[in-house]
């Protein structure tokens, strides 16, 4: 501070002594009096500023606690799959089994010796499984040894040789639910580390970690002599500790005070804490890339975001990439500058050598590895927003926005990816040829499916459109529309439900019909090919779709019968009761149908659609369980026979293209569906163990020229052909009976008939009395029973 | 319809009395069981239940796995484990009536009556010749409905499970 005056200011200055010396005598007495003060202020003024500053050390220094041992980082909830359960008999194909070995990230090795691998000879299979955090425990990785025939698992084997009965894979992760800032992370433990990344980083980042006391003076001149010889910043003094507190508590604005920040509060956090505890907070914190709008933080989310693996199976090459990347995730970005990121890389590698922590062999062998680097981004790197949209809305129902982006939830969902990808591909497959075949304009039709499982109302695969890649209108869960003829079914269960009065051989009138509605307009519908067809077998009328016969017996059931009857079947919208709801001026959503059909898919017995098995807490505590449930909402004999009928309707009737698809003995049952105009074209149907649901039509509402069985069902099958269905149809009820029945006379028949059918009957409701064809027609009374 | 009734029951009771000579054929339901001789020797019978089958329930080997872990998990007195090991074994065996039937137990186990009886419903809808499974299936609908007071809905489901051989 004793500096010479030398300056314009100086010369100003002693200008003015010159004049207070004239001044001297007169204000001698003052003086002690100013210079007493001056001195006490600049003594309280130090006084100040010094508890001011541990004032503000000690905001610091709380700032610096609070947030390392609160909780430090929003987590979102992770969502995945079901797990695929491997057991001798199941029905998975090769292909299949490779695709979830794809979807985990497991990779293909010519011997399978780390977690995470599998190797192949041809039907033979070998694999590495990582471990997992199941609902009911940690399972630890194995090897097994797996033989596949074409079209399904024989035989499983653990690495012993033993026959193992059950083994579930790990599940696949298809998403997570980002809080609103999108950070992302996979949190990683500090022993979980791989001692390999720990002493790169050290070495290229902060050579004195283990040593310094949060910041290293010395790396702070190095770094400054060589940034003013280089003109320009080409090297940081900042310690990981220092890097940590600016990732963690500080804007990235670049000023004095920020750095006087962010030395001071390296300090206290290094007195506070031991430096594990600092590497790991490091180590999930550090910025390393973008995925769109989701920030990628810490290694751990890194790994599977540059890799699709975890980041203990990463080798040096690939750790070697995580650590060039800290130093600027987007100017060394693999995937858009490979070039710039190898050679960032390569001189990790180099400085890893010099120093000793690798051989000359390693580091030659990792220098000559590309990037490894994996095409998609992320870890759900798929296309599961339809599916994942149903599954927040369920969520949302229990939990708040808040708990399911933070709290770090995972979320155990029913989704079966191979259905769910067979689902998309038939879809997109189908509405092209579609277009292309019968000539509609291009890229018009839209679409929508469900596929679940029958029992268990599980959610198996969902898809909102046409492409599934765009996220958007998710025409499965929000397209509401007229479902025409689906909710014949419905019609029919009421009247077979009065087994007193109707069977399946009841004759109805397929006759002209005009009905006065509410207003006086007159409804007159028609049939699809215009005429009438007299009278028909009730089972005949439901295999042809006929909606006159429909219309005749939905008026004499009455309209609250019929409403009544899709209630129980699980419809929750409102119905407006006009006859017209007898042809499906129905309006529903692709799931609100699915939910209709899957009771009927199930003998009579709803079990509410689900799309999640369980939730558990970070931990691994269970903090809810959506469990299988059922309720008999109608009576299981006529649901059989309604089915018993909705096969004939795949046999014979309107949709008997699925021949093309499906083999008899898979016994589907199903439904065609169109609207006015060909708006419209819906299928729905199932086998013994999945019910599935498409929608085809146009957003804009136009006619599509599709119908039920030229559009929907086309998908339908295409969709439902690639996956494994059971055989065997539906189970018969100890209140039916089967009875030979002689189709000239609706009578008992026997193989002297001309043309006779076995029909299911509700006990009672049978045919008594034999055809006169048959043996014994006029016979006695007995016969019937004997 | 009632015509028919009374012939299965005469035409089911005479064979039942044929046969009841030589086996040593003991079923005796509480009610009902005393035949009725009139002057003519005809020995009229009131309806016995058939002879339950012993139906040993057989699964495949996963099943078989997860209703071992399953039936230990309820040892250990892990309900919900117990329940989720069954839910597993149900996805693979859909239609297998043995699993639904145990979880109904379970379910009643918990304090979840009308949950089980809806259960025990299902797996009575698909428990085909079991009679014997069938009628577990009534006894426990039938505890269900005393225990929520519905006495007359007891006694039938009672009156379903003697019909199929229970005691």
């Amino acid at each position: 501070m004793a500096k010479r005056p030398t300056s314009a200011k100086g010369r100003k200055k002693t200008a003015v002594k010159k004049k207070r010396r004239r001044t001297r005598g007169k204000k001698r007495a003052a003086r002690s009096t100013v210079s007493r003060r001056i001195g006490s202020m600049l003594i309280a003024l130090l006084l100040l500023s010094g508890f001011a500053g541990a004032v503000y050390m000690v905001y610091l220094d709380q700032t610096v606690k609070t947030k390392f041992e609160g909780k430090r980082w929003a987590i979102p909830a992770r969502i995945y799959a079901r797990p695929l359960e491997l057991y001798p008999g199941a029905p998975i194909s090769q292909k299949q089994f490779q695709a979830e070995l794809q979807r985990l990230g497991y990779r293909k090795a010519k011997t399978a010796k780390r977690s995470g691998t599998w190797s192949q000879d041809r039907g033979r299979y070998v694999v590495h499984t990582r471990e997992f955090d199941f609902w009911d425990g940690r399972k630890p990785g194995r090897v097994l040894d797996l033989r596949f025939t074409r079209n399904s698992l024989n035989s499983i084997r653990d690495s012993a040789g033993r026959k193992q009965a059950l083994v579930r894979m790990e599940a696949p992760e298809i998403g997570s639910i980002y809080p609103l800032h999108n950070e992302d992370r996979v949190l990683v433990k500090h022993r979980d580390l791989p001692k390999m990344l720990v002493q790169a980083l050290m070495e290229v980042e902060d050579r004195t970690f283990e040593t310094h006391q949060g910041v290293d003076p010395k790396a702070i001149l190095r770094a400054l002599w060589a940034n003013i010889t280089a003109g320009r910043v080409v090297q940081g003094g900042s310690t990981l500790t220092q890097q940590l507190v600016k990732n963690f508590y500080l804007t990235s604005e670049r000023t004095l005070i920020r750095k006087v920040n962010e030395a001071l509060m390296a300090l206290l956090l290094d007195a506070h804490y031991s430096k594990d505890e600092i590497l790991e907070a490091y180590a999930n914190e550090i910025y390393l890339g973008q995925d769109g709008s989701r920030a990628v933080h810490g290694f751990g989310l890194a790994s599977h975001f540059y890799f699709r693996r975890p980041l203990k199976e990463l080798d040096l090459p690939r750790l070697a990439l995580l650590v060039a990347l800290v130093r600027g995730p987007s100017y060394y970005d693999p995937r858009r500058h490979p070039k710039r990121a190898k050679k960032r890389r390569d001189r990790v590698l180099a400085m890893l050598h010099e120093r000793g922590l690798i051989t000359a062999k390693q580091k030659r062998v990792a220098t000559k590895a590309g990037l490894g680097v994996s095409k998609k981004g992320g870890k759900a790197g798929g296309s599961y927003h339809a599916f994942l949209d149903l599954v927040r809305r369920q969520l949302q129902r229990d939990y708040r926005e808040e708990d399911l982006t933070s709290e770090g939830l995972r979320v155990f969902t029913t989704l079966d990816p191979w259905a769910q990808k067979q689902a998309e591909l038939a879809m997109s497959q189908r509405l092209s040829r579609l277009e292309k075949g019968r000539k509609l304009p291009r890229g018009k039709l839209e679409g929508a499916a469900i596929i679940a499982g029958v029992d268990a109302g599980e959610v198996l695969a969902v898809v909102g459109g046409r492409d599934a890649h765009v996220a958007g209108f998710n025409r499965a869960l929000d397209a509401i529309r007229p479902i025409g003829s689906l909710v014949k079914p419905a019609i029919y269960l009421a009247a077979l439900m009065r087994s007193h009065h109707y069977n399946l051989l009841t004759i109805l009138q397929d006759e002209p019909i005009s009905i006065k509605q509410r207003g006086g307009k007159r409804w007159t519908p028609s049939n699809y090919d215009g005429r009438p067809h007299g009278e028909v077998p009730l089972n005949e009328a439901l295999t042809k779709s006929y909606n006159l016969a429909t219309v005749h017996l939905g008026m004499e059931l009455g309209l609250n019968r019929v409403a009544r009857t899709l209630k129980a079947l699980g419809v929750e919208r409102p119905i407006e009761l006009l006859p017209s709801m007898l042809l499906g001026a129905v309006s529903l959503s692709p799931i609100e149908v699915t939910q209709f059909y899957q009771t009927l898919a199930a003998g009579g017995f709803r079990s509410p659609l689900r799309a999640i098995r369980e939730v558990l807490r970070p931990d691994g505590d269970t903090l809810q369980r959506y469990p299988l449930t059922v309720k008999q909402a109608v009576p299981a004999a006529p649901v059989y026979l309604l089915n018993w009928n909705l096969q004939q309707v795949v046999q014979r009737g309107t949709a008997k293209r699925l021949a093309k698809y499906l083999r008899p003995r898979q016994k589907i049952a199903g439904k065609t569906g169109t609207t006015n105009n060909l708006r419209d074209s819906w299928f729905a149907g199932f086998s013994a163990d999945k019910v599935a649901v498409v929608w085809v039509g146009r957003d804009d509402n136009k006619p599509a020229g599709l119908t039920g069985s030229s559009g929907a069902l086309e998908v339908w099958g295409d969709m439902m052909g690639r996956l494994p269905l059971a055989p065997g149809g539906q189970v018969q009820p100890e209140q039916v009976v089967r009875v030979l029945v002689d189709e000239d006379s609706g009578l008992r028949g026997d193989e002297k008939c001309r043309a006779t059918e076995i029909y299911p009957f509700i006990i009672g409701s049978e045919p008594t009395r034999n055809s006169p064809c048959a043996s014994g027609g006029l016979g006695s009374f007995l016969d019937d029973f004997f | 319809m009632n015509r028919l009734l009374i012939i299965i029951t005469v035409v089911s009771g005479m064979v039942l009395a044929g046969c009841s000579g030589g086996y040593g054929y003991r079923d005796p339901a509480p009610v009902d069981s005393t035949p009725y001789e009139d002057d003519s020797g005809v020995v009229v019978n009131a309806y016995q239940a058939p002879r339950a089958f012993e139906i040993k329930p057989t699964h495949s080997s996963p099943v078989e796995e997860l209703l071992k872990l399953s039936k230990q998990q309820q040892s250990e007195g892990n309900l919900d484990g117990a329940v989720a090991s069954l839910e597993r074994a149900l996805r693979i065996e859909p239609r297998n009536a043995y699993l639904w039937n145990r979880l109904a137990h379970l379910r009643l186990d918990q304090g979840q009556g009308s949950r089980a009886a809806e259960l025990a419903a299902k797996s009575r809808s698909l428990a085909g010749a079991d009679t014997r499974l069938k009628a577990d299936n009534w006894k426990l609908i039938a505890k269900v409905r005393s225990q929520a007071g519905d006495i007359q809905g007891a006694r039938r489901a009672t009156h379903e499970a003697r019909m199929l051989g229970s005691h």
